[in-house]
C-alpha cells in the first residue's frame, strides 16, 4: 500500500502530457507519456484491492460513509478504466475532446474525489465538530448522488462513442442522441436533488446539534487515536501524548491486547494563539486587489502592513501558554462526567 | 557570559531522556525552515530553467555579452561572499552570547548586503534606461525575473536583520532569539549560494 502510494507519487509528476495526446508532439514524446500513464493504474489497482480486502470477511455496517465509500470504489474503477483507454494515443486521437473524455474525468473528479471527500467529511464530521451528521438526509442525499451521478455520465461514454463531443450548441434529431441526452439531463436533475437534500441536511444537523451530540468521541468503534480522544477535541488535543509502539494501539487496547495507557496528568506546552495570520491574510487579498488594479496607494498601505504583521508575529518573546496538571485534570475529569451522564 | 544551550528536554539529564515533544520547538523551528529553503529552491530552479531556455531569445535585442559586466559582477560576489562571512561571525559571537559583538557583525553583514543591493539597483536602473528593460526581450524577461527574485530576498534579509538588530539591542540574546538568529543566517547563507549559481551561470557563461 505505502509502495503503490509512493509509486504513484513519483509516476504522477510524468503523466502530464497525456492531457496533450493530439498536441503534434513526436510520436517517442507520445508513446513515454502513453507508457507512464498506463504503468501507473498498476500501482492503483494494487490500492483499489487493497482497500477491497480491507473489507473482506469485515463486518462492514453500510452507514453513510461506508456507502459513499462503496460508491467512490465503484466509480474511481469505471473512471480508471477508461482512463486506460484514453492512454493509448491511437485511441485518444478518435475520442479527443469528445463526451467520452468528460465522461471520464468527471467519473475521476465526482465519483473518486467528491465521493472520497464526502466518505472522510462524514466519516470525521463528529469529531471536529462534536455532533453527527443526519444520517437519514445523508443517505438520501448519498442515493440521488449516486444514482444520478450513474444515469448523468454513463450515457456520455456511449455518447461520445457516437461521436458527440463537448460544448455543442444544437444536434439533428438524425444523430439519434436525443433520448440520451434526456436521460442525462434527467440525472443531473437528481443529481440537484441530491446536492439540495444535502445542503439541508447540513443545515438541518447544525440548527439540531444538541439532539445528536456524540458524547463517547468514537461513534464508529475506531481503530485510530483520533478517536480515543473527545468530540471536538480538546485544544491541547492528547492530555497526555499517546505512546505509538505498534500499528493501532487503540485498537489493541480495545480488544485488551494492550495495556491502557495510563493518564498520569504533566503540563503542557502550547504555541500562543496568534491573529496575526488572518490580519496578514486579509492585508494579502487587499494587496493582490491593489496590484491588480493599479491602486499604488492601497498595495503601498497593505504591503506595509503586511511587514509590519510579520514582524510583530516573529519577534515576540513569549511565544508559548503552559496549560498546569491541575487544569488539565480539571477539564479532563469534567469530560469524562459528562460522557457517563 | 554563560553559553548558550537548547535544551531538548526538560530532563536535567539531557543525553539520556527522550526528547519532550511540546519543548522541543528550536528543532521543529529549523526542520520548517529548511523545508522552506527547499520550497526556495524549486522557486530559483524554475526561474534558472526559464534563463537557460530563454538565454538565446532576444528578439534581435542586445545578447548578454553586449549587457553584462564580469567585473560589477565579480565586485557584487565578493561582497555577498564576505557578507556571508561576517554573518558566520554575527554567530559565532551569538553562541558565545557576546551581544555587542553579533550587534557589529550583524550590522556589518546589513552594509555589505545594503551596498551589493544598491549595485544591483545601479545595473537594472541602467540596463532600464538604455531601454534594455524586462519589456525588450525574453531573455530580458527570464533576466530580470530570476537576479530580480534574488533581490528581493536580499532586501527581505535586509529588513530581516534590522528587526534582529533591534531586537537584539533590547533583550539581548535568548533563546528565542537564538533561534531567529540561527534561521537568518541559514536564509542568508542559502542566498549566497543562490548568487554563486547566478554568477556562473547568468554572468560568466552569458559573457564568455
Amino acid at each position: 500500500m505505502v509502495w503503490a502510494l509512493i509509486v504513484i507519487t513519483f509516476l504522477s509528476f510524468i503523466v502530464w502530457l497525456h492531457h496533450f495526446f493530439t498536441m503534434g508532439a513526436s510520436p517517442n514524446v507520445n508513446a513515454f507519456f502513453a507508457i507512464m500513464t498506463m504503468l501507473i493504474a498498476i500501482p492503483t489497482g494494487v490500492k483499489l484491492f487493497n482497500w477491497l480486502f480491507t473489507k473482506f470477511r469485515g463486518r462492514v455496517h453500510f452507514m453513510s460513509p461506508m456507502l459513499w465509500f462503496f460508491a467512490f470504489m465503484l466509480n474511481f474503477s469505471i473512471g480508471g478504466m477508461t482512463g486506460i483507454l484514453l492512454s493509448a494515443p491511437p485511441v485518444d486521437y478518435q475520442v479527443h475532446n469528445s463526451l467520452f473524455l468528460i465522461a471520464h474525468f468527471h467519473g475521476m473528479v465526482i465519483g473518486g474525489v467528491l465521493f472520497g471527500f464526502f466518505c472522510g467529511f462524514t466519516y470525521w464530521f463528529p469529531k471536529f465538530t462534536g455532533f453527527f451528521l443526519s444520517e437519514k438526509l445523508n443517505r438520501y442525499a448519498f442515493w440521488c448522488w449516486f444514482s444520478g451521478f450513474l444515469l448523468a455520465f454513463m450515457p456520455l461514454y456511449m455518447l461520445g462513442f457516437m461521436g458527440a463531443t463537448r460544448r455543442l450548441d444544437h444536434y439533428e434529431a438524425s444523430t439519434g442522441w436525443h433520448p440520451l441526452f434526456v436521460l442525462v439531463a434527467f440525472g443531473a436533475f437528481i443529481i440537484l436533488c441530491g446536492v439540495v437534500i444535502q445542503m439541508y441536511g447540513l443545515l438541518k444537523s447544525i440548527l439540531d446539534r444538541k439532539d445528536n451530540l456524540d458524547l463517547t468521541g468514537d461513534p464508529w468503534n475506531g481503530r485510530t487515536l483520533e478517536w480515543s480522544v473527545p468530540s471536538p477535541p480538546p485544544f491541547y488535543n492528547f492530555a497526555k501524548t499517546p505512546i505509538v509502539d505498534q500499528l493501532d494501539p487503540l485498537w489493541a487496547t480495545k480488544r485488551g491486547q494492550a495495556p491502557p495507557q495510563q493518564a498520569d496528568y504533566e503540563d503542557i506546552h502550547m504555541p500562543k494563539n496568534s491573529p496575526m495570520g488572518i490580519y496578514m491574510g486579509i492585508f494579502s487579498l487587499l494587496f493582490g486587489f491593489a496590484a491588480v488594479w493599479y491602486m499604488l496607494w492601497l498595495a503601498l498601505l497593505s504591503g506595509v502592513a503586511i511587514v509590519v504583521c510579520a514582524i510583530i508575529r516573529t519577534t515576540g518573546e513569549d511565544e508559548h501558554d503552559l496549560i498546569s496538571k491541575e487544569e488539565i485534570r480539571a477539564l479532563e475529569e469534567a469530560r469524562l462526567r459528562k460522557g457517563t451522564a | 557570559m554563560k553559553p548558550l544551550t537548547i535544551h531538548h528536554t526538560r530532563d536535567p539529564n539531557a543525553t539520556t531522556a527522550p526528547p519532550d515533544s511540546h519543548q522541543d520547538t528550536y528543532s521543529k523551528t529549523v526542520l520548517g525552515f529548511w523545508i522552506y529553503l527547499m520550497t526556495d529552491c524549486l522557486l530559483f530552479a524554475s526561474f534558472f530553467a526559464t534563463y537557460v531556455v530563454l538565454h538565446e531569445s532576444t528578439a534581435s535585442g542586445p545578447s548578454s555579452q553586449e549587457l553584462f559586466s564580469l567585473s560589477t559582477a565579480f565586485i557584487e560576489t565578493m561582497i555577498l561572499l564576505f557578507s556571508s562571512v561576517s554573518c558566520g561571525f554575527a554567530m559565532l559571537a551569538a553562541v558565545k552570547s557576546q551581544k555587542n559583538q553579533t550587534i557589529a557583525w550583524l550590522a556589518v553583514t546589513f552594509i555589505l548586503g545594503l551596498s551589493f543591493l544598491a549595485i544591483e539597483g545601479h545595473e537594472f536602473f541602467t540596463l532600464v534606461q538604455e531601454g534594455n528593460s524586462w519589456s525588450r526581450s525574453a531573455f530580458l524577461s527570464a533576466f530580470f525575473s530570476l537576479v530580480g527574485t534574488h533581490g528581493l530576498h536580499i532586501s527581505v534579509g535586509l529588513l530581516w536583520m534590522a528587526t534582529m538588530i533591534g531586537q537584539l539591542t533590547f533583550s539581548g540574546i535568548t533563546i528565542a532569539i537564538f533561534r531567529r538568529l540561527v534561521i537568518f543566517s541559514m536564509f542568508w547563507h542559502f542566498l549566497d549560494l543562490i548568487w554563486i549559481f547566478i554568477f556562473t551561470f547568468v554572468y560568466l557563461m552569458g559573457v564568455i
